[in-house]
This record gives C-alpha cells, sequence and structure tokens, in this order.
C-alpha cells in the first residue's frame, strides 16, 4: 500500500501518494493526518481543516435567485359572492 | 425527399482521461488551471490507461405488483447504477513511483479521492485539455493497487491494476474552464 501524505493543491488538502507529492514538488503538511482516528481514509478539507463547502451547480444557483427574487405571495383575497342571482326556469 | 445522414465521430484514440486532486467549486464548469492543474497536482493519463476504462451506468428496471384487475404488468425505472471497471495502467516494474513513466501508478493509490475528467471526440495524443472543451466529471475513490499484465502473449506487457467507485453521480455534460 502506497504511504499517502497530505499535501496542500490550490487551497484544499488533499491525500495523495508520497512519490506523487516528490514527484510533482507538493508542498507536503507535516503532522496533518491522512487517515481519521477510526482508520478511514481523510477526506479532502479545505486549508485548515474545515469541510469543502458543498458543490452549487448553475442550475441550482439559478434556482435560488429565482427563489430569491420572487415576490412573497400576498395573502388571498376573498371574493364576494356574485350579486346576480340565477332565475328559475 | 433526402435523408439527413449524420457523420459519426471515431472513437478509437479519441478519449482522454484528465485527472485532477481537488474539489472544483463548479462541477459542470471545473477550471483548467486550478482543477485539473495537469502540470502541477494532476495528470493527463490518456497515455497511461491500457484499453479504456469501462464505466457502466444503468437504470435498474422491473415490475411492480400486478393489481387483480390487470393481466398488464409494465416495468418501471428504478435506482440508478455507477460501476467502473477495473483499470489496467502502464507500470514499469523496475522504475520508483516517483518517475515519469509510473506517474499515474503513484497517483491512483489506494485511498487516493481523484476526479476524474473524460472528454471524448479529439484525439488524446496530440489535442491538450483547454477550454470550452465538454468533458463528462466523475469523482471517484482508488484502492486495490497490485501488478498485472496485460495478457500472456508476445505483445503483452506489465500493468498496475486499480479499481474504483463513483463518489457520486457523473456529471456528463461539464464544460472546462480556464
Amino acid at each position: 500500500m502506497a504511504e499517502l501524505v497530505r499535501v496542500l493543491v490550490n487551497d484544499q488538502e488533499v491525500n495523495v501518494s508520497a512519490a506523487w507529492a516528490e514527484a510533482r514538488g507538493l508542498t507536503v503538511l507535516a503532522g496533518e493526518a491522512t487517515h481519521n482516528p477510526d482508520g478511514t481514509v481523510r477526506r479532502p478539507t479545505r486549508k485548515g481543516g474545515r469541510a469543502i463547502k458543498p458543490k452549487t451547480t448553475v442550475a441550482e444557483k439559478a434556482a435560488g435567485k429565482t427563489g430569491a427574487a420572487a415576490p412573497t405571495e400576498k395573502a388571498a383575497v376573498t371574493k364576494s359572492a356574485p350579486d346576480e342571482k340565477g332565475t328559475d326556469q | 425527399m433526402t435523408v439527413f445522414y449524420p457523420e459519426a465521430v471515431k472513437a478509437q484514440g479519441n478519449t482522454a482521461l484528465g485527472i485532477g486532486t481537488t474539489t472544483p467549486a463548479n462541477v459542470l464548469a471545473p477550471s483548467l488551471a486550478t482543477d485539473l492543474a495537469l502540470s502541477a497536482a494532476g495528470l493527463n493519463a490518456s497515455c497511461y490507461v491500457f484499453g479504456d476504462i469501462a464505466f457502466t451506468d444503468n437504470v435498474n428496471k422491473g415490475t411492480a405488483p400486478t393489481r387483480m384487475c390487470t393481466t398488464e404488468q409494465l416495468q418501471e425505472f428504478g435506482n440508478k447504477t455507477h460501476e467502473i471497471g477495473t483499470i489496467q495502467l502502464v507500470w514499469s516494474p523496475q522504475d520508483d513511483d516517483t518517475v515519469q513513466v509510473n506517474d499515474a501508478k503513484a497517483l491512483l493509490v489506494d485511498g487516493a479521492e481523484l476526479w476524474f475528467y473524460i472528454r471524448r471526440g479529439l484525439p488524446a495524443r496530440t489535442t491538450d485539455f483547454a477550454a470550452t472543451q465538454k468533458v463528462e466529471v466523475r469523482h471517484v475513490k482508488i484502492s486495490g493497487g497490485r501488478p498485472g499484465k496485460t495478457g500472456d502473449g508476445e505483445f503483452d506487457q506489465f500493468s498496475w491494476m486499480v479499481d474504483a467507485v463513483d463518489l457520486e453521480p457523473p456529471v456528463y455534460t461539464a464544460v472546462l474552464a480556464a
């Protein structure tokens, strides 16, 4: 199993193999854990260890904007019953 | 009436695989400079993969219980499934993983979480990844690196075999941004 190291790429902390970090001259974050306490591989994080923000797709952004711009729904206006009475035939 | 005969696009040699290590800010418009970063933390792995990578995306189909009132059974759609076949990489057994020939082996290691950018329809070997190109994006996790061979014949070569799984549904219609 290849040795993993934690490196900083594009303001994100990710795991790569030590060989890949060396080959590409990546900045290894000494002391940063590559695994969680339960033994699972640590997921990528933002610089500093915070979780990466959920990705927003264009569609979601557009939906969000539409939702924000939409006018608040007005209370339904009750309509009075028609004045005219039907005629009995 | 003349029937339109669309020209199909040749597939062989026209699939490129770019691999990035970081999570794109916008998966529909991944950045060439920061997300693929092919000359930094990423890799153009097109020529490191033997054969092809089998991405299998299916939708389950099944039949709901029939009702007493009918003798017809119609199928309906179920879960979507995503599967990636074993990836066979170029491997030079007597070279270190820091040597360029073993770049793909060094990047696709057990536990690595990577982003695959699959570009179809342009010559993989001669056309660089560039902005406005359409790609498929897959967020994958790698496991199980082991030695292999492409076969037992006189033309076969050593390979490094890894397995991958999708971590989220693929995006087929991303467009590369600068």
